[in-house]
């Protein structure tokens, strides 16, 4: 086991060595040089000792790959730099940007939970009823609804025209702040979780030992509760890793929609203001979570699952 | 395969995506008005018999300027999958049939690409490579790649290790025969379904990155871009985001249906015709 | 951490195969016995073998010089269904040995493939059909089909009837039979059982765990058998099965000294513990590999 979790923390290494390459390299792909473009200003083009002053204040007048080792360095070493744009520590604003999305993500996170798993047993219970085509149709506008449209959906209706709750910001994380983001983030990792449930269920119950508790003559209740769903939730709980991927995804929208100060939210605003170190650090920052958390579900579901760890998975 | 039009999701999802392509194909004959033309006189106008949708805050009738907007969408959709499908299929069929090195070098090389969070990752590459359709293209498909990349090669290990592969090599084929007549029909039902699949979520993601303003530029109609000019107009005139996002709904649902009808009829096929 | 463990399949097997004649290979399941077939056939690669094919050295060649010789010898392999590719239509399947080796026109591929398909005894309107749609044996007499397309020299049949109906594996038998004589072939049949290897089989040899423990004319061996192994396998109370195997293979194969057969041997002497016994001729055309006989 620890043989396993050892090899899987070594492959990481040449990953994160290439987000490393490809962070760092963001600032590069941009068209024009990035000192004359943040120098502009409504006097006119920045003059060429101001870029050159700039430059070596930021290090950009060394060749690529000496930067990219001091950067790289730097990085190991916690220092993130500081935003092009505000001048100060990279790595404070990703912190708490990143706190910010983590409150989002959990509270969406229980949305969506709260929602799919009652809806996905319904719908493999009512199987092949109106309430299952219901179920299914739901879950498959969930999946294919954008999260900026049903965001303002959801704003105009409640901020707009009922009032009951404010349009944008994040007011101290308060609920009120939250719960339209929450849903709106939430929706596709439900939508995804409800079929899954539904579809883990429906061959729980067909397995043999169910087929066994009903000829003992248990009550139906019993015989689904008890037993198929316990079984069924193993799969969704072991797939609620994946949610992970949409959830952050979905933030980078989601967040800049309703001004909730998130990473995605940050990683849009330094990408308009060609904030280059900011960019070079969030989207290293979030790759490195990223990773991280898949990890640690890849290694927990083998750990839950002990069929496959002797199995080599590639 | 006349069956399959019993199937009812292929049949909605084709249904749709069938007439979206005829009135993409069509758009100068469906679309009432032009979608470029400004008209300051008609501004904000909400739907009307004259303009169907509303207008915009510039005048510009909604409902062309969704019709045409159907072009975009699809030629995203189509190129970026197309894109991702081609460098996957080539990546991935190296990479399962061949194995060794190039497998390990290229399966790091997923791992590397799938670290960032892909909405992350085509942002950024969108946004520092610059505004414009094709750049937009170009950051969705390095972030799509990958997925396919990995189904080909799954798909191979499996189908590689079956006897009338091994009988095909028995009789004096070749790799390249191999691979063509025998591996590839048979690995064709998952990339199907994951292309159908693509094309939706490659129409989504483009329409969130314009809406973000990194992609189609205005004044072409973009159903994302859409939504973002009518943000500053929610209260007064709604309608101007209503629509577009309507119709990136229904197209992205047209997609998702005929992906999960196919995923349907050639999964458990594919199960019959390999018995034991 | 990273080693890998493997287990010898086959371990130093020496025969012949004469033109004309049907070798029959026999032994229990995991002893190793498809493994030589596709050694033979150079479907499996190894270094430390050498065969001779019609008097060319087939271990020596190169791949393409290879692959020009495969239409001569074909392989039937143990799973009809699987051994058809299942989006080809059985006609395709049959003619493609006829497509790879080519030279031939469209006309000529059409007469010989009904031909073929006449010759297993299936009809025109099998050919049409997928391989899902027939059944195991009709599956098995298309391989056939497809293994005699490139008019072989050799083919090895590596357990053609196991898994088919009784009445079934009966008519396949029959259908071989038949065509090595019309059509003059080479034949090494591999199987487990026993009947079949009597019926079909002019010499023969018995596997186990990778190597040959007694070889020679079928009738000879049967009547006068030799090597316990053999005894036990072809004596009428033997189990069939892996079960007890398993827990052998594992075991046995410490034990590089002395013989193969030695821990489960009832005649075992001390010299079979410590010392390989070497293939003994007891008599014209029958060798044992044993200390004792």
């Amino acid at each position: 086991m620890l043989g396993y979790i050892f090899k899987r923390v070594l492959l990481i290494i040449p990953a994160l060595l290439f987000v490393s390459m490809v962070s760092f390299s963001m600032a590069y792909l941009a068209p024009g040089d990035p000192a004359e473009i943040l120098l502009m200003s409504p006097e006119g083009s920045p003059s060429p000792e101001a870029i050159d002053a700039f430059r070596v204040r930021m290090g950009l007048d060394q060749p690529i790959h000496i930067q990219y080792l001091r950067w790289l360095e730097k990085v190991l070493h916690g220092d993130l730099g500081y935003s092009f744009i505000s001048e100060r520590p990279v790595a404070d604003a990703i912190t708490n940007s990143f706190k910010a999305t983590l409150k989002l993500s959990l509270v969406s996170m229980i949305v969506s939970i709260v929602v799919s798993i009652p809806l996905g047993i319904l719908a493999a219970i009512k199987h092949n009823t109106m309430i299952d085509d219901l179920c299914r149709l739901g879950a498959l506008i969930g999946v294919s609804i954008p999260n900026f449209w049903q965001a303002f959906l959801l704003i105009l209706l409640f901020s707009v025209h009922l009032d009951w709750l404010p349009v944008a910001g994040y007011g101290g994380g308060d609920i009120e702040h939250m719960i339209l983001p929450a849903i709106t983030l939430g929706t596709s990792s439900a939508a995804v979780t409800t079929r899954l449930m539904r579809s883990s269920l429906l061959e729980a119950l067909s397995q043999d030992y169910i087929i066994t508790a009903r000829a003992k003559g248990l009550p139906e209740r019993i015989v689904i509760g008890k037993h198929a769903i316990k079984n069924a939730l193993i799969p969704v709980v072991t797939m609620l890793g994946l949610n992970l991927g949409f959830l952050l995804n979905g933030a980078v929208v989601t967040e800049w929609v309703f001004g909730w100060p998130g990473i995605g939210d940050l990683v849009v605003d330094s990408i308009y203001q060609r904030d280059f170190t900011m960019i070079q650090g969030s989207i290293l920052f979030i790759a490195v979570i990223f990773v991280t958390l898949n990890l640690l579900v890849d290694i927990s579901y083998t750990y839950l699952n002990p069929r496959i760890r002797y199995e080599s998975v590639d | 395969m006349r069956a399959w039009i019993k199937n009812r999701n292929i049949f909605i999802g084709l249904s749709i995506t069938v007439a979206l392509i005829f009135i993409a194909a069509f758009a100068p004959q469906v679309a009432p008005h032009d979608p470029t033309e400004i008209n300051p006189m008609v501004r904000l106008q909400p739907p009307s018999k004259e303009y169907p949708f509303g207008t915009d805050h510039m005048g510009r009738c909604i409902l062309s300027r969704i019709v045409f907007g159907s072009r975009i969408s699809l030629l995203v959709g189509v190129v970026v999958i197309s894109g991702s499908l081609l460098i996957g299929i080539v990546l991935g069929t190296i990479s399962g049939y061949f194995g060794g090195l190039a497998d390990d070098l290229i399966m790091r090389l997923v791992d590397g690409f799938l670290a960032i969070p892909s909405m992350f990752l085509a942002l950024a590459l969108a946004g520092t490579l610059g505004p414009g359709m094709f750049n937009l293209m170009m950051a969705l498909i390095a972030v799509e790649w990958t997925s396919y990349a990995r189904v080909v090669r799954g798909s191979i290990l499996t189908v590689k290790e079956q006897e009338f592969v091994e009988a095909a090599r028995g009789l004096g084929a070749s790799d390249l025969y191999i691979l063509v007549h025998h591996i590839m029909p048979n690995i064709l039902s998952p990339i199907i379904v994951i292309a159908t699949l693509g094309i939706g979520y490659a129409i989504l993601a483009a329409a969130g990155l314009s809406f973000l303003g990194f992609g189609v530029q205005p004044p072409t109609p973009e159903w994302g871009s859409m939504l973002d000019d009518g943000r500053l107009f929610m209260r007064k005139a709604p309608y101007i985001m209503i629509f577009p996002g309507l119709a990136i709904m229904i197209t992205v649902l047209a997609f998702n249906f005929l992906g999960d009808g196919l995923r349907d009829e050639l999964d458990p096929r594919f199960r019959k015709e390999i018995p034991h | 951490m990273l080693k890998k463990r493997y287990i010898k399949a086959v371990d130093c097997m020496s025969f012949r195969i004469d033109r004309g004649e049907t070798f029959g290979l026999v032994g229990e399941s995991g002893c190793g016995k498809t493994t030589a077939g596709k050694l033979i056939l150079r479907l499996i690669v190894l270094t430390s073998v050498r065969i001779v094919f019609d008097g060319i050295d087939i271990t020596r060649i190169k791949t393409r010089e290879m692959r020009r010789l495969r239409p001569r010898m074909q392989m039937i392999f143990q799973n009809p269904d699987a051994s058809l590719d299942p989006r080809m239509k059985i006609e395709k399947s049959i003619v493609e040995p006829l497509r790879l080796k080519g030279g031939l026109r469209r006309v000529e591929i059409e007469e010989k493939v009904m031909d073929l398909i006449d010759a297993v005894g299936l009809n025109p309107e099998h050919a049409r059909r997928y391989p899902y749609q027939m059944s195991g044996g009709q599956n098995q007499q298309a391989v056939l089909a497809r293994a005699l397309a490139s008019n072989p020299d050799f083919i090895v049949a590596d357990e053609p009837t196991s898994g088919l109906d009784l009445s079934v594996q009966a008519q396949i038998l029959t259908l071989m039979k038949e065509l090595k004589r019309d059509l003059e072939l080479t034949t090494m049949f591999i199987t487990h059982d026993l009947e079949v290897v009597r019926q079909m089989s002019d010499r023969m040899a018995v596997m186990y765990k990778g190597k040959i423990v007694e070889m020679g004319e079928t009738e000879d061996i049967f009547s006068h058998l030799r090597h316990p192994y053999a005894k036990l396998l072809i004596a009428p109370d033997l189990q069939g099965g892996c079960g007890h195997h398993e827990a052998d293979i594992n075991g046995g194969n410490n034990n590089s000294r002395g013989c193969v057969f030695y821990p489960r041997c009832q005649l075992a002497e001390d010299v079979c513990s410590k010392r390989e016994p070497e293939m003994m001729e007891v008599k014209r055309d029958h060798q044992v590999l044993c200390h004792i006989f």
